[in-house]
């Protein structure tokens, strides 16, 4: 079986085809029951969201409801929906590892980048010199292709942010492994196609750590 | 010509905002508490101190802006 859903480093490959598979047929029981207005997968309720309402139209909301000038407002949902994002991820990771019954972190992980590809995020590619361990020297770099609050913010208002957009990418994928390796790591956008860079890229590890890992990434990483 | 409590507040803010103090706060004033900022007196206290806490706290973090908060009730 060759992975389709997520991009790895070639070690890591045999436990996230296991995930790929588990993970499908999870996606695969989707149903949309239209005289309920219900749509299941796994028999757990789901719901479809705009990804421009939510990424792009959410901001200006947020700051004429808390009465914020337009820079804090900007700042104040990025916070929120990293925050938000971060605790779905977690929540999400739980899910998934009760289901699969899984132990291993990196096994934990893998069910995670792959149903974000299945709900539609963004494709996932995890760079081999990423070293995810569970202690404080975590440390994950890695690419969302197609993501959707870049892919959101591009329709909306082009490649001209002043500022990496993929919060919610950022903070899902930071709560997932934050479960996954019972370690509390976050996650930061370094580049992003919303401000015009060729790929949207990050670092999770520790908070204290992660302008190391930026520096080190950007030095580094060339893709 | 603002308040003496609103002076109060401004400084209290200043620390937290810097440059977009004034923009923040009379967006504060103006829109939860519907007046003036000119027009905010002590007695509103309360309300805005809610309000500073409810809407810095996503940006300056939760513990600063409970302090702020905090400054605002201390005014005298």
């Amino acid at each position: 079986m060759t992975l389709s859903s997520v991009k790895v480093p070639e070690e890591m490959a045999p436990l996230f085809e296991q995930a790929e598979k588990y993970v499908k047929d999870y996606y695969d029981s989707f149903k949309s029951n239209k005289k309920e207005g219900t749509i299941t997968i796994g028999g757990e309720r789901y719901i479809l969201v705009r990804a421009k309402s939510l990424r792009v139209d959410f901001a200006e909301h947020l700051g004429e409801a808390l009465g914020l000038p337009a820079k804090l407002a900007a700042e104040a949902s990025d916070n929120f929906l990293y925050i938000l994002a971060r605790a779905i991820g977690k929540a999400d990771a739980k899910h998934f590892v009760a289901k699969q019954g899984v132990t291993e972190p990196i096994a934990k992980l893998a069910a995670g980048p792959i149903s974000f590809n299945y709900s539609g995020w963004a494709l996932v590619d995890i760079f081999p010199e990423s070293k995810p361990t569970p202690d404080e020297n975590y440390f994950l770099t890695y690419d969302h292709p197609y993501s959707f609050e870049a892919d959101a913010y591009i329709s909306a208002k082009g490649a001209a942010s002043p500022k990496p957009v993929c919060v919610m990418n950022a903070g899902y994928s930071a709560g997932w492994c934050s479960e996954s390796f019972g370690v509390e790591v976050d996650a930061r956008e370094i580049m992003c196609r919303a401000k015009g860079d060729q790929a949207c890229r990050f670092v999770m590890g520790l908070k204290a750590r992660l302008d190391e890992y930026e520096q080190w990434t950007l030095k580094n990483v060339k893709r | 010509m603002s308040s003496e409590f609103y002076n109060k507040v401004y400084k209290e803010c200043q620390s937290y905002f810097g440059n977009d103090t004034k923009d923040f706060l009379d967006k504060q004033i103006n829109t939860h508490l519907l007046k003036p900022p000119d027009s905010v007196e002590y007695e509103d206290r309360h309300e805005l101190a809610k309000w500073l806490w409810v809407s810095s706290a996503l940006t300056i973090g939760p513990e600063l802006a409970r302090n702020l908060a905090d400054g605002v009730l201390a005014i005298k």
